[in-house]
């Protein structure tokens, strides 16, 4: 590999930055899950809303990959 | 992470998947029209939950012991193994069968209006989504065939996590939901690989967990009424099984164990003899009273000879999950836009399974220690693929 091609790497990221975006995910996944079985109405629509953010995050990124 | 750290993680994600991948792609093929069955039901037949006028069938109406006599009065020379109540209309069911101890596909489920107390005949059956949920459940191979598909969850979960492992060094110099398409066909499929596996790892960590625990059902209830409903009953032990014709007063059963658990609404009955109940009692299980606890129940054992109560005990912490895990696998209790997510993400988990399969089949010779020190260096831009 050329000098060249690692200097224009990008420098490495901490694990806790690189996981920080999947931990929200996560989390928003999970706690839509829970939410969701505490009863009918305002619970459901907060796990719509909590789950609906993973599938968005993949969402935005395939609408902006090139 | 060291560079055979990371190794170990990558043998074990690898091979976790390659042995589950097959069943758990049949499990989200299957799983996809499971999610709507009770739409895809209330199409095929008549959606009584929704067209039945009244109360619901757990609160009030025609007394219970004339609901019986009507079921068994269809199905002379059974006896009853199940009644279950509807908590938002008339709809009571009940299951009868030859004997007590009836093996499923022995048992018939009866439809009644108890406002009204007509009968609405069989349960409509539909042969395709019963057979979609057998394969789903077991394979048609019985418990062999549901523990086999819960090892398979177990290594799904696996997966999960020695990929979760594996995403975090490979990322390190590539911005979160990064997709490269302009290089070969292996890097465009490992980032989509990636970056849905890390956007669903929560849904489909609850899935699997809670398909694992379901797969274990019926050991756990097994459990249950070999340990603690023994213990509850213990004074029953050495009596002769109660006969049909001793059965007494159900809605006096009902009325003593409300009045150990006031304020429950009773969700089923299981019949003396059955898998959830004793030779002595009938069941009577209650959910819980708050939103959080409703999917818990509790069951009150009531003497079917006297209708007295024998006594009323939440069940052990496993069985609590496996009735928590019910929901959590299936879906079913955030109306039709919670379906609609689990649909998208059984999708989701589809495409990263065939995604796995496309990254096995074109590996080369030697091409292992390259995807370590991939891993290990961090993937990027301008890195040789």
């Amino acid at each position: 590999m050329s000098g060249a091609a690692i200097k224009s790497r990008p420098r490495r990221a901490s694990v806790a930055r690189v996981l920080a975006v999947p931990a929200v995910l996560l989390v928003a996944s999970i706690a839509g899950l829970v939410l969701g079985l505490t009863g009918d109405g305002f619970p459901d629509g907060l796990a719509w809303g909590l789950l609906s953010i993973p599938i968005l995050a993949a969402v935005y990124a395939f609408a902006r990959r090139g | 992470m060291t560079r055979s750290t990371i190794k170990a993680w990558f043998l074990v994600h690898k091979w976790s998947s390659l042995v589950s991948t097959l069943f758990l792609l049949m499990l989200c093929v299957t799983g996809l029209p499971l999610i709507f069955h009770d739409e895809i039901d209330a199409l095929i037949g008549q959606d009584y939950e929704a067209s039945l006028a009244g109360p619901a069938s757990a609160e009030a109406g025609l007394p219970l012991d004339a609901m019986l006599q009507t079921a068994l009065a269809q199905r002379p020379g059974e006896v009853p193994l199940f009644m279950a109540f509807s908590q938002d209309s008339p709809l009571l069911t009940v299951t009868t069968g030859p004997t007590p101890d009836a093996p499923g596909d022995r048992m018939t489920l009866l439809f009644f209006d108890r406002s009204t107390g007509e009968a609405l005949g069989p349960a409509p059956s539909d042969g395709v989504m019963d057979f979609i949920l057998q394969l789903h459940t077991d394979l048609f191979l019985g418990l062999p065939g549901m523990l086999f598909l819960g090892v398979m969850g177990a290594l799904f979960v696996v997966a999960l996590v020695s990929g979760t492992v594996l995403y975090a060094p490979f990322m390190r110099r590539l911005p979160f939901g990064t997709l490269r398409t302009r290089r070969s066909r292996r890097v465009k499929v490992l980032d989509q690989h990636n970056l849905l596996g890390i956007v669903a790892l929560g849904w489909m960590m609850v899935v699997g967990v809670t398909g694992v625990i379901n797969a274990f059902a019926d050991p756990l209830v097994d459990n249950w009424r070999s340990g603690e409903l023994a213990e509850m009953t213990a004074q029953y032990a050495g009596d002769a099984p109660v006969g049909l014709a001793d059965y007494a007063s159900l809605d006096a059963a009902m009325a003593s164990a409300q009045s150990a658990l006031p304020g429950r609404s009773p969700q089923f009955i299981g019949f003396p003899g059955g898998d959830w109940s004793t030779g002595h009692h009938y069941a009577i299980f209650f959910q819980g009273d708050r939103p959080l606890t409703q999917h818990l129940l509790t069951p009150a054992l009531v003497d079917a000879r006297t209708s007295e109560l024998t006594d009323a005990r939440a069940m052990p912490a496993l069985n609590q999950a496996l009735m928590l895990s019910k929901p959590l696998h299936f879906g079913d209790y955030g109306g039709l836009p919670l379906k609609l997510i689990w649909a998208v993400l059984t999708a989701a988990t589809i495409w990263i399974l065939w995604t796995g399969v496309i990254l096995w089949l074109r590996r080369s010779p030697a091409a292992i220690e390259r995807r370590i020190d991939e891993i290990a260096t961090g993937a990027a831009a301008g890195a040789a693929a």
